[in-house]
């Protein structure tokens, strides 16, 4: 019995392969082509050298964030409570004198003034942001 | 000769003439038409692949450091690119090669045979697809650089040694798949012991 080396197998399956990948089908890119990879290329240099936008600064918003609530912090505790107690006792009693009678729900004063305290406080920092930006459509409307 | 020149193209980029990538384009889009063609069997589609694959390489330039031929480098970022294109689109349908069909209707000697060369062909094919994407990359790479290991391995981004497992392994997963289909006694010799 004689061997076979290499296996007849093997060596038609690297005929194959060679045949499938290694023959190098006639492709030929077409005229148009490096043309367009030109133009794309142009584009993108285009782009690469039009001014960068601003970007948010969310680098020091870290440092920021953890500043203010701090501060934050430090003014609630510095807060008189027992006070501000009395003032929401205030502003119910203001409107029960304006309505004339005590509200259905009592807590609905202390926590509207909470509401509009908070919607302030979105108000700002939406206009902080827009502020931010302004430069930036600005100096786009001078080029 | 050819790096020498890619790396000069490179530099006059780098210094701001987009013009000079042309140079590069002319030069390297043939192998990477061919080479996005072993991935999708549709011309059409290669050309496509071969030119996000440019516009790739062209905004990763400043990170070309040098250290392998630009060719290497090249080659790298069109396997990055064409392996994310057969992620996002699958995998692509083969195609019946027109020019296939018609060179082996030329050099048809034998109808029977012809077909059944044809067949194989078409089938060793599928499985090559068919395989897991490593393999499938090490076999397609190792054989469009013409069975150069160290090539190869260079636009795989892998050592050599990888490589080898690789083609070893993805050989025997074909030999499993097409089974019988791999005819024996055609092309074998016979040794003495």
């Amino acid at each position: 019995m004689k061997p076979f080396d290499p296996d007849p197998r093997d060596e038609a399956l690297e005929a194959h392969l060679r045949r499938e990948l290694s023959s190098a089908p006639d492709l030929t890119p077409s005229a148009a082509f490096a043309g367009s990879v030109m133009r794309a290329v142009r584009a993108e240099a285009a782009l690469a050298s039009a001014p960068h936008a601003l970007e948010f600064p969310w680098g020091r918003l870290l440092p920021g964030l953890i500043l203010s609530l701090g501060l934050t912090g430090f003014v609630l505790s510095r807060l008189p409570w027992g006070e501000a107690a009395d003032s929401a006792g205030l502003a119910l009693d203001r409107v029960t004198e304006l309505t004339g009678r005590l509200p259905e729900t009592p807590w609905i004063a202390p926590t509207l003034v909470a509401a509009l305290w908070v919607a302030f406080g979105l108000l700002l920092a939406v206009a902080a942001v827009k502020a931010a930006t302004l430069p930036r459509t600005a100096r786009l409307e001078i080029r | 000769m050819s790096d020498d020149r890619d790396r000069e193209a490179v530099q006059r980029v780098l210094a701001g003439d987009v013009d000079a990538y042309e140079d590069i384009v002319m030069r390297w889009q043939g192998p990477l038409v061919r080479l996005a063609y072993r991935f999708c069997r549709d011309p059409g589609r290669a050309e496509e692949m071969a030119q996000d694959a440019f516009v790739r390489a062209w905004r990763a330039l400043p990170r070309f450091r040098g250290e392998s031929a630009f060719s290497s480098w090249l080659f790298a970022v069109a396997m990055n690119t064409y392996r994310s294109h057969r992620r996002r689109h699958g995998r692509f349908v083969a195609r019946l090669e027109a020019l296939d069909e018609a060179t082996a209707v030329a050099d048809a000697s034998d109808p029977v045979l012809d077909f059944e060369r044809e067949s194989t062909g078409r089938a060793v094919q599928q499985a090559v697809d068919a395989l897991p994407a490593k393999y499938r990359d090490a076999l397609v790479l190792y054989y469009f650089h013409e069975l150069d290991v160290a090539a190869a391995a260079r636009s795989l981004g892998v050592p050599e040694g990888t490589l080898k497992a690789q083609l070893l392994r993805g050989r025997e997963l074909l030999r499993k798949k097409l089974g019988r289909r791999l005819p024996v006694g055609a092309g074998f010799r016979e040794v003495e012991a």
